[in-house]
């Protein structure tokens, strides 16, 4: 079992991404690439103000994606495992699931149509007179790439907080109850630490691929709203500096990892282990 | 350690029933059980023993009926307000706490100094001889370990009554038999209401000071074990509680005494003057009946006594049970082995059987069950 899982972890990620981290040592003439084993294309990405705000915005973005979907897939993944709606649990799974597969592009054009210059929601606010420019505010705007990627990816947080609270026993939470804690009081010290496994994969999942994401900020950003991903498109394709756009890929990749190394080692501290 | 603020029972319930959607889980259920006694409730799987606990403890609500505790009406009270223990069928222990920390529960819910908590626990553990247990998770521990920490962690803020929801189900027989005279040891010592759910008869009747006998959602009946046993209600009762040899036929009176007449035999007490059905059943437990050689070639019908072949000698250890083949019956009739003077027999001996009219329970036809 291991040893075609290691191949086939080696054909499709571990090549491809070492192909990608060696041109990040390299350089580039404008036409061909050299290998080499320069740090210039790192001290690029961390000297320069656009790369760094860049790489900032993107870690901050995918932070809040991956808080505001846990916060709204929590209560759907609670309510058909421990809730009230625990027999149409298959059917919402069934329902997340067939969403998963809906293009990402087609939910984000149907974002654009509500948050965008002409968008719904824009022209609603202002023909009910709220001042200011809401228009302006929300479309292409961080707001409109945070909302956008929390409804794209509340159905992906949803599945493993859902396969975590269906493993905490209901009798567990109902001896807390005996023993003296509130409904609240049960829920803080006994339904989250036993979900906390699933808490941190959700957040990992929804963080790595909202902060990594570019399509949403290209297409609902704006200027003041580009990630770090968008950079690296266009190293990669108007500019052809691929060296440089690796650099900037692996330190958003390693920033994404030591963040969430971070997380787990906090979470550990604070007594909430990652085990079931 | 056990307050009750009046004489009037620990836990009651006044006629509770609970449907789940279709399933009529408790029909009309009435039960009050004094401070200070060990209750078992007693009943088939499914018969509603979890659920009346779970009502008890706050954890479902009732769809009629009251919940008293303490004399107090509790019927809508949140569960962690109300002074009562539950210990879980599965233990429902908490993974991500070592055991000292589910031990120590309740107290530091409550808010309790930590020396002080700590010192309750030790104090909990070392009475159930998990002393060096305290900072294991619980996912190393035996069967009967889990049990003892579920039961410690229950014990723990000494709530006067203690609901324990087949607590030994997952033991295995020795350990099951120590842990019964130990749970009762204890429950005597701290004094607490004990309502212990258990669907293993002779479990309830070791340890109870009362049985409730339940079925299909209702309390078949209620009393101390020697009451239920000897004096089984129902056919329900005499056949769930022990063995039962069991004949029917019609009844009559005759000069004060109470007579079955079952075909070849004829059943006949003194002791059921307010028995009025004219159809029904009497109960003879197999240590009621004595076997003897036979003695004579007699064959008229005598009231009480039997004469017959043995088909089925077993030796049990502690008993001799025998099936013996009547005229048209059979029973079953266990007596002590090992003592010099009980005669032995075989299979295919001549014997006669005989009753006293203390052993003959009569049971009205109400069920057939
Ligand atoms: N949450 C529920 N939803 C639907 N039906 C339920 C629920 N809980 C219990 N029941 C039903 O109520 C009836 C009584 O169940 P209960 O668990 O009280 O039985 P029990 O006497 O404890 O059985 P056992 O000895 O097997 O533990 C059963 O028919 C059961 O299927
Ligand atoms: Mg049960």
């Amino acid at each position: 079992m291991v040893a075609p899982a290691g191949l086939f972890m080696a054909i499709f990620f571990i090549v491809p991404l070492g192909v990608l981290f060696a041109y990040s040592f390299g350089a580039t003439n404008g036409i061909d690439v050299s290998f080499g084993l320069s740090l210039d294309n790192y001290a690029k990405v961390v000297t320069s103000p656009l790369f760094r705000d860049l790489i900032w915005r993107s870690l901050w973005v995918g932070s809040c994606v991956g808080i505001f979907s846990i916060v709204l897939a929590f209560p759907l993944a609670y309510a058909i495992t421990l809730g009230p709606l625990q027999r149409a649990g298959t059917f919402v799974l069934l329902m997340v699931i067939v969403s998963l597969f809906t293009a990402y592009i087609v939910r984000i054009y149907a974002w654009r149509t509500l948050l965008g210059k002409q968008g719904a929601i824009g022209q609603l606010l202002a023909a009910a007179g709220v001042p200011g420019s809401p228009l302006e505010a929300l479309s292409y705007s961080k707001a409109a790439v945070i909302i956008t990627l929390v409804s794209i990816l509340v159905p992906v947080a949803v599945l493993p907080l859902t396969s975590a609270l269906s493993g905490i026993p209901p009798s567990c939470i109902a001896a807390a109850r005996s023993l003296g804690a509130t409904a609240f009081g049960a829920f803080a010290r006994i339904t989250v630490p036993l979900a906390s496994r699933g808490i941190i994969s959700a957040f990992a999942l929804t963080f790595v691929i909202a902060a990594g994401d570019f399509i949403t900020p290209q297409l609902l950003g704006g200027p003041q709203a580009q990630l770090a991903g968008n950079a690296v498109v266009s190293r990669f394709g108007l500019s052809f500096d691929w060296p440089l756009g690796s650099a900037i890929a692996f330190t958003l990749i390693f920033l994404m990892g030591a963040l969430l190394w971070t997380m787990a080692l906090v979470l550990r501290r604070l007594g909430i282990k990652d085990r079931p | 350690m056990t307050t009750t603020s009046s004489s009037g029972p620990a836990v009651a319930v006044e006629s509770i029933s609970k449907r789940f959607g279709a399933v009529q889980a408790l029909s009309g259920v009435s039960l009050a059980v004094a401070p200070g006694r060990f209750v078992s409730l007693l009943g088939p799987s499914g018969c509603g023993k979890t659920t009346l606990m779970r009502i008890i403890a706050g954890l479902d609500r009732q769809s009629e009926g009251r919940v008293l505790i303490d004399s107090r009406d509790m019927s809508r009270t949140a569960p962690h307000r109300r002074p009562v223990g539950l210990v879980f069928q599965r233990y429902a222990l908490f993974p991500h706490m070592t055991v000292a920390e589910n031990v120590g529960f309740a107290l530091r819910l409550r808010g309790a100094d930590r020396s002080a908590t700590q010192a309750r626990v030790q104090e909990l553990l070392d009475l159930f001889q998990l002393g060096q247990f305290g900072g294991r998770s619980i996912d190393q521990l035996s069967g009967g370990q889990a049990q003892r920490v579920a039961l410690a962690r229950a014990l723990a803020d000494s709530p006067p009554v203690l609901l324990l929801d087949e607590p030994m189900s997952a033991l295995d027989l020795k350990l099951r038999q120590a842990m019964q005279l130990e749970l009762r040891r204890l429950q005597k010592q701290i004094g607490a209401t004990f309502l212990f759910v258990t669907h293993d008869q002779d479990e309830a009747m070791v340890m109870s000071d009362e049985i409730v006998l339940m079925n299909n959602g209702e309390i078949v009946q209620q009393g101390t074990p020697e009451e239920v046993y000897g004096r089984p209600r129902s056919l329900f009762s005499a056949r769930f509680l022990g063995e039962a040899n069991l004949f029917s036929g019609p009844l009559r009176r005759e000069a004060g005494a109470t007579l079955l007449d079952a075909g070849s035999l004829l059943l006949k007490s003194h002791a059921a003057a307010g028995f009025a059905a004219t159809r029904g059943w009497a109960c003879i437990r197999p240590e009621a009946i004595r076997i003897e050689a036979r003695s004579d070639n007699k064959t008229e019908r005598r009231p009480n006594a039997a004469a017959g072949r043995v088909r089925e000698a077993i030796f049990q250890g502690a008993y001799r049970r025998y099936v013996v083949e009547l005229d048209g019956h059979s029973v079953l009739v266990q007596q002590p082995a090992g003592s010099d003077a009980a005669p032995t027999f075989g299979e295919g001996d001549r014997v006669d059987v005989s009753w006293s009219e203390s052993g003959i329970t009569y049971i009205e036809d109400a069920d057939n069950a």
